[in-house]
C-alpha cells in the first residue's frame, strides 16, 4: 500500500480517482465489463446484467432519472474523495492514512457492489481483498452486524466466559470447517451440536483480521479445550486440551489454518483428539480461542498435561492476547465407538444417575 | 426606549473617544427562497418519480360518482394503460391492472381541461382554470445589473455598503456618541440615507468589531431595511460618494480581504 | 296474451306496491336496488372506507437490481453527505458569530463601561416587525414597498 501512493498528486490532476487503476488496487473496480458499464455509465438497453433470465432482464424497469442523478452524485462523491487523497499525500501515520484510505473509497459504488454481492468469508481477493483498508473496514462492520453479537451470546450463555478464559474482546472473525467425506462442508454456526463422526478428523480453521497488523510478523496461537471433563475423584469438571497449534502466520486473504499448510515440527502443541463424550455425559463444549501471539512459541520447552489444561496459566505464561474464539458442542452418539477405535482411545465409562 | 431618548436629549452628546465606531450591516433579507441548484433539482426530481412509483392507485371512484359527465370526462382523459389479452406475448411483462393503474409503473393522473383553457388568452378572471402565471424571480434591477437598487438578487440577502472618497467599500460607520452604540448606526445611517427608510435593529449589542489601521475600533451593529429605500445625500457629512446593495460574494471583490476575513461569517451565503 | 289484455287498473294498483302505474300511462320506477344488497348510506361508507384502505390499491413491490441498488445507495449518500456539509457550514458560522459578539461585547465593556451599559441592556420586551416577510417561490407584484408609514412621525 505504501509503495503504491507515491506519486499520486500526478496521477490526480483530473480528479477522477474512482476510475484511476494506476496507483489503486484492481480490487477496488468491478471485475465484470458489462456490470461496471452498467453502473457507471448508466443501465444497458438490454436490461441489467446481473439479472440472469433474459425473460427477467427485459422485463426490469429502471426507476426513473437514476441515471442521471446517479452521475451527480458520483460526481459529487468522487471529488470529496479526491480531495481525500490530496490530504494522504501529506500524512504518515499509517493508521491516520488507513482511515483516509477507507473514507476516501467507501462510497465508492464498485466497491460496495463488489463487497454487498459477494462472498466475504471464502473472498476472491481479486474482487474483495481484505489488505484494502476499505475492505477490511466494511468486514468488520459485517462482522459486527451479526456473527459477532451471535458468537457474543453463544459464548456467555453456554457460559464459555469465565469457564475457560474470563472474558473475549473479539477481534478477528474466527470460522470452523470439517471439511472431509466424514465432516460437514460448511463454516459452523457458534454453539452447533456436530455429530461425533463429523467431527472425527481435525478441523480447518480460518482467521480474519480486521485491524491494521504487521502480517509478517504476527503470529497466532489456537488452542480448542473442553471444560467438561468429569472428574470423579474431586467431584467437579476439569478442562482437556482436544487441539493446540501456535506460531502460526496468517495474510489477510490467505488465511485458512490446515494441517497441510503449517510447519509441524514449530507449531503442534497438541494432536487433535476428537470429541468422544461418554454416554449419559450431556453435552459437551468444544471452544476455539485463538490468540495473538507476543513473540515465538518454543513448543518443546512447554509443559502440558492435557487432560488437566489450565488455559488461563497457559495464555499468562506464554503472554497470549485472546482475539477470537467460536464454540461447537458434541453429544454421545453411536459413533462414539467408531470414533475412539479410530484414535485407540479406551473404552468410555457409562454413566447412570445414581453414583456406586 | 422613549424614555432613554428622552433623558439622553438634554445631556450633551459627546464623542465617547475618538477610536471608537458605530458600523452598520443593514441587510435586505430575501423575497423569493434560495435558488435550487443542479445537484439539488436532480435529487428532488428522482425523488418525486420515486414516490409517484411507489403511490397508491387513485381512488377515481371516490372524486368521480359512477354515471356521472365529470366521471366519462375524467377517464376519457387519462392515458389508460395496456390490459391483459389472452394469447398475446408482452416482452415488458403480462400487464397488471387494477383500477385502471399497471401496477409496476407510476400512475399518470391526467386532470380534463375545460374549454376556457383550451383557448389561449382569453384572460377572464374569474375562470378559475386559467394557467397561473408567476412573477419572473429575474427582476428588471437583474437586467440592468443596478446595484444601488434593492430589487436585485431576490434570491438573496443584499447588505448596503458605501465608498468613500478614497474609493474604499465598507459598511456604513459612524462616530460613536455616548447614546450608545445602535443610536448612532441608525441615526447616522439616516444622516447618509434619508429619512425614508424603515429598518429593524436586530439588537443594541454588537455583532463583532474591526480594528482599523488608524487603531479605531469599528462596533458592527445589525438591522434589516423592510421598507423605503436608502438614498444617498449628495451632501452628507461623512464624505460617501458612492452606495450599493450587494451579496456576499461581490462584497469579498469589493472590499480588502482583511476587511472580509473579519465580516465573512456574519454574511448569509444566500 | 289474452290474460294481460284483461288486466284492469285496479288489478295493477293492487298488484304494485311502488306505483309503476301513474297518471294513466306506464313509467319506469327509479331503480332503487344498489350495487350488491348495499343501502345507498352503507355503500357510502364502504367507499369512504376503501379510500383509505390499501386494498387494491397498492402498486407492486418495486424490486431494484443489483446495479440499481447500489446506485439508488450511493444517490442517497451523496444526499446525505451534501446535507451534513451545509450543516457543517452554518454550525461553523454560528459558533464564529457567537464568539464574535463575545468578544465585541467583552472589548466594548473594556473600552467604554457606559456604551456596554446601554448595548448591554434588557432586550426581552423587544417585538418583532410584522412587516418582516417569509420568501417566496415568486416574488409578489409589488416587489419591494418604498411607501411606508412611520410609527414615529
Amino acid at each position: 500500500m505504501l509503495s503504491r501512493s507515491f506519486h499520486t498528486s500526478r496521477l490526480l490532476k483530473n480528479g477522477k480517482v474512482w476510475s484511476n487503476f494506476a496507483f489503486r488496487s484492481k480490487s477496488l473496480g468491478i471485475n465484470s465489463d458489462v456490470v461496471k458499464k452498467a453502473v457507471l455509465d448508466g443501465m444497458l438497453a438490454s436490461g441489467p446484467p446481473s439479472i440472469k433470465r433474459k425473460f427477467n432482464r427485459t422485463k426490469y424497469n429502471s426507476p426513473e432519472n437514476i441515471d442521471s442523478m446517479f452521475k451527480l452524485s458520483y460526481d459529487f462523491l468522487q471529488n470529496k474523495a479526491a480531495a481525500l487523497y490530496e490530504e494522504l499525500e501529506k500524512i504518515k501515520d499509517p493508521t491516520l492514512k488507513d482511515d483516509l484510505l477507507v473514507k476516501a473509497e467507501i462510497n465508492n459504488p464498485e466497491v460496495q457492489y463488489n463487497f454487498e454481492f459477494h462472498d466475504k468469508i471464502d473472498n476472491d481477493p481479486a474482487i474483495i481483498d481484505y489488505e484494502q483498508p476499505v475492505y477490511r473496514y466494511l468486514g468488520r462492520e459485517n462482522w459486527k452486524s451479526y456473527r459477532q453479537m451471535l458468537l457474543m451470546q453463544r459464548l456467555e450463555t453456554l457460559k464459555a466466559i469465565p469457564d475457560t478464559l474470563p472474558t473475549l474482546e473479539p477481534k478477528a472473525d474466527v470460522h470452523v470447517k470439517f471439511p472431509y467425506s466424514t465432516g460437514i462442508n460448511k463454516w459452523i454456526n457458534s454453539g452447533e451440536t456436530l455429530s461425533t463422526l463429523a467431527t472425527s478428523l481435525p478441523p480447518v480453521f480460518k482467521v480474519q483480521e480486521y485491524d491494521s497488523i504487521n502480517v509478517d510478523k504476527q503470529l497466532y496461537t489456537i488452542l480448542v479445550v473442553n471444560p467438561d471433563v468429569p472428574d470423579l475423584i474431586n467431584d467437579t469438571y476439569c478442562t482437556c486440551l482436544n487441539y493446540g497449534l501456535t506460531n502460526l502466520k496468517l495474510k489477510y486473504n490467505d488465511n485458512i489454518i490446515d494441517l497441510r499448510n503449517i510447519e509441524k515440527e514449530h507449531s503442534i502443541i497438541a494432536d487433535y483428539l476428537p470429541p468422544v463424550p461418554e454416554e449419559n455425559i450431556g453435552l459437551q463444549r468444544f471452544i476455539v480461542w485463538v490468540f495473538r501471539n507476543k513473540e515465538s512459541i518454543n513448543i518443546n520447552n512447554l509443559d502440558i498435561d492435557r487432560n488437566n489444561f489450565n488455559i488461563r496459566k497457559f495464555a499468562k505464561d506464554n503472554e497470549l492476547e485472546a482475539i477470537g474464539s467460536e464454540i461447537w458442542r458434541s453429544e454421545f452418539d453411536s459413533n462414539v465407538s467408531k470414533v475412539r477405535e479410530m484414535y485407540g482411545l479406551p473404552k468410555g465409562r457409562l454413566f447412570t444417575k445414581t453414583r456406586n | 426606549m422613549l424614555s432613554i431618548r428622552r433623558s439622553l436629549a438634554t445631556s450633551s452628546e459627546k464623542a465617547v473617544s475618538s477610536s471608537l465606531r458605530a458600523g452598520i450591516i443593514l441587510s435586505r433579507n430575501p423575497i423569493v427562497t434560495p435558488d435550487v441548484t443542479n445537484f439539488e433539482q436532480n435529487y428532488y426530481t428522482y425523488q418525486a418519480l420515486l414516490e409517484r412509483r411507489l403511490m397508491w392507485t387513485f381512488p377515481h371512484y371516490y372524486y368521480f360518482k359512477r354515471g356521472t359527465l365529470s366521471q366519462s370526462k375524467f377517464s376519457s382523459a387519462q392515458p389508460g394503460p395496456i390490459s391483459k389479452l389472452p394469447g398475446v406475448w408482452f416482452p415488458k411483462g403480462v400487464p397488471d391492472v387494477k383500477h385502471n393503474r399497471e401496477r409496476r409503473l407510476k400512475q399518470e393522473v391526467v386532470l380534463p381541461k375545460s374549454k376556457g383553457d383550451v383557448q389561449e388568452g382569453n384572460g377572464k378572471s374569474d375562470d378559475l382554470t386559467r394557467s397561473i402565471e408567476p412573477n419572473s424571480r429575474i427582476t428588471e434591477a437583474d437586467k440592468t445589473n443596478d446595484i444601488t437598487s434593492l430589487e436585485r438578487k431576490l434570491s438573496r440577502t443584499l447588505y448596503l455598503l458605501v465608498q468613500n472618497k478614497n474609493k474604499i467599500w465598507t459598511f456604513p460607520n459612524f462616530d460613536a456618541t455616548n447614546t450608545g452604540l445602535h443610536k448612532d448606526a441608525e441615526e447616522g445611517l439616516r444622516s447618509l440615507g434619508g429619512e425614508k427608510m424603515y429598518t429593524w435593529t436586530v439588537s443594541k449589542k454588537p455583532l463583532g468589531f474591526i480594528e482599523n489601521k488608524d487603531g479605531s475600533k469599528e462596533f458592527l451593529i445589525k438591522s434589516h431595511i423592510l421598507a423605503g429605500s436608502f438614498q444617498l445625500l449628495k451632501k452628507n457629512e461623512h464624505n460617501i460618494s458612492n452606495f450599493a446593495w450587494l451579496t456576499k460574494e461581490e462584497i469579498k471583490e469589493k472590499v480588502s480581504q482583511s476587511y472580509y476575513n473579519y465580516t465573512e461569517f456574519m454574511l448569509a451565503d444566500n | 296474451m289474452t290474460v294481460s289484455i284483461q288486466v284492469t287498473r285496479k288489478m295493477i294498483m293492487q298488484t304494485s306496491p311502488k306505483g309503476l302505474y301513474a297518471g294513466g300511462m306506464f313509467v319506469r320506477g327509479k331503480k332503487t336496488k344498489t350495487k350488491g344488497s348495499l343501502s345507498p348510506m352503507t355503500q357510502r361508507v364502504v367507499t369512504q372506507l376503501s379510500v383509505m384502505s390499501a386494498g387494491r390499491k397498492q402498486p407492486k413491490m418495486l424490486k431494484l437490481s443489483k446495479e440499481d441498488l447500489v446506485k439508488h445507495q450511493l444517490i442517497q449518500k451523496s444526499w446525505a453527505i451534501y446535507n451534513a456539509d451545509l450543516r457543517a457550514k452554518r454550525d461553523a458560522d454560528l459558533e464564529k458569530q457567537y464568539c464574535s459578539l463575545r468578544d465585541a461585547m467583552a472589548t466594548l465593556q473594556e473600552i467604554s463601561p457606559e456604551l456596554y451599559k446601554i448595548a448591554n441592556a434588557d432586550e426581552s420586551d423587544r417585538k418583532f416587525p410584522l412587516e418582516m416577510k417569509v420568501p417566496t417561490d415568486y416574488p409578489p407584484n409589488k416587489v419591494w414597498q418604498y411607501e411606508f408609514r412611520s410609527g414615529k412621525n
